[in-house]
């Protein structure tokens, strides 16, 4: 034990903190400024092919992380929908490209929480099968499987359903993970009637983190323009992404990207965030969205 | 202009003084976010985060006090709300991490100094919540008493005492588990 006198100690430590190397200080004053500018407009289109070029790469990650993929580039726009935090970006490929994530130590933590969407079966996991005209595409690789009962019971907040198309019933597959919170996720597979279509809804309870971070990259392979417009839901902000675009995942220290055919309606409601994947337009999501109960 | 006076503009619409106010505060607002999260990207969200609470609440704000203990104290919620909300294996991961007792820094002049100070916060993230906080202001970025106290929602005297108490109880971890820090000089 030290001989040193609280006096002595406290001059110590007074002279040693005070040495303390911060990382830079980001220009914050740029950032709020687009963020305050973010939350004004209700309705409103921001094209993102304007603003580089073609390709969007939407990278997912789980807060609060110790590895986050390096995103040195120019903050165009953040926007923030409850639980997701959405920054866009202007990228290269290098600035967004995935690090190695850290292994977890299994020693002294407890079982990492089920992720999102583990790796799937092929290497990169960029490509995705056509749909066929009969069939929907092939439902993310998800754990956590459970029924909806345990769900509602384990979930800690409501899990609500939609009501509208009013044949939907329930969903054929729910699974229930943790992404420093609890995330349920509905998914509609089976096909109800020649007019149905895709449908998959998370809903994440108070603690789960996420945030998407969108580059506009140039020179990309995939040449296809995606949208982000803001829209409302409810009186709500909500987001509105137009497909197709990549989809990075961070969480539970791995990492994996696909390919989202669909369209992505962010929004909150109370203290659930949702995030509606379907290939339906805006109109028919919104409808989808407000008839939650 | 004073702060005061750079307020009532910015409550005015004016977004050159809200953003010099911005400017004046950002770097220890960043700096308290960094020393309690111990994430650079975290640090940077919070940072914005508080000021544009802080722009929310600005017309509830009494222009005769100084900001910089208000945006701290926003700074300071919304850290602790943060790690409240990381679920279990998140913040074992990180103090796993942070528990490695030689930090690494880059050579140079006063890297010794550098690494000591790494060193001691590594040590100072051991401790609880309230104990890293008041330990951050006051000894890290260098907070008066009273500033701290302001930050903090507390009177001075409590400052005093839980600053006593906090820094008996980084002893306990510096000697126990930062044997490098244990002999060292005051300079």
């Amino acid at each position: 034990m030290s001989e040193q006198p609280v006096d002595l100690w406290e001059e110590r430590v007074r002279l040693t903190a005070r040495n303390f190397p911060y990382p830079p200080t980001p220009d914050t004053a740029r950032a709020v400024r687009a963020r305050l500018g973010a939350a004004a407009p209700r309705r409103g289109r921001l094209r993102v092919a304007q603003l580089g070029r073609v390709a969007l790469i939407v990278v997912l990650i789980a807060a609060g992380l110790m590895a986050v993929p390096p995103v040195r580039a120019a903050v165009l726009r953040v926007l923030r929908i409850g639980a997701v935090t959405i920054r866009v970006v202007e990228s290269t490929p290098a600035a967004v490209a995935p690090t190695a994530a850290p292994t977890p130590p299994r020693a002294t933590a407890s079982p990492p929480p089920a992720s999102i969407e583990p790796p799937p079966p092929s290497a990169t996991g960029a490509e995705a099968r056509a749909p066929t005209p009969t069939s929907f595409s092939p439902v993310p690789h998800l754990s956590g499987e459970t029924t909806l009962r345990e769900a509602r019971a384990r979930a800690g907040f409501p899990v609500r359903l939609p009501t509208y198309p009013r044949n939907l019933g329930p969903p054929d597959r729910v699974f229930l993970q943790d992404i420093g919170g609890p995330a349920v996720v509905l998914v509609w597979t089976r096909p109800r009637g020649p007019d149905h279509r895709r449908l998959m809804l998370y809903e994440l309870g108070s603690g789960a983190v996420a945030e998407k971070v969108i580059g506009v990259e140039k020179d990309m392979a995939l040449k296809e323009v995606a949208d982000l417009q803001m829209t409302e839901v409810k009186g709500e902000q909500a987001v509105w992404i137009t497909g197709p675009h990549l989809f990075q995942y961070v969480g539970g220290g791995q990492e994996q990207t696909r390919r989202v055919e669909d369209n992505v309606l962010i929004w909150t409601g109370g203290k659930v965030t949702y995030r509606l994947e379907t290939d339906l337009p805006l109109k028919e999501a919104r409808r989808i969205a407000e008839s939650l109960r | 202009m004073t702060e005061s006076e750079l307020i009532a503009q910015a409550r005015g619409g004016s977004e050159e003084a809200w953003d010099a106010l911005v400017r004046a505060h950002q770097g220890p607002v960043f700096r308290l976010a960094y020393l309690l999260m111990g994430d650079a990207h975290e640090a940077e969200d919070i940072a914005q985060e508080t000021f544009i609470r802080a722009f929310r609440a600005l017309d509830r704000f009494q222009t005769d006090l100084p900001m910089r203990p208000w945006l701290l104290s926003i700074t300071t919620n919304l850290a602790r709300n943060r790690r409240r909300s990381v679920g279990r294996y998140l913040a074992a991961v990180r103090r796993f991490v942070q528990s490695s007792p030689e930090p690494v820094t880059s050579g140079g002049v006063g890297s010794t100094q550098a690494w000591e100070a790494e060193t001691l916060w590594q040590a100072v993230r051991r401790l609880s919540q309230a104990d890293q906080e008041v330990i951050s202001m006051r000894y890290f970025l260098e907070l008066s008493e009273a500033e701290t106290a302001a930050a903090l929602g507390v009177p001075p005297g409590t400052v005093k005492s839980r600053l006593h108490r906090a820094l008996a109880r980084l002893r306990v971890v510096v000697d126990g588990e930062y044997p490098s820090l244990r002999e060292g000089r005051v300079e």
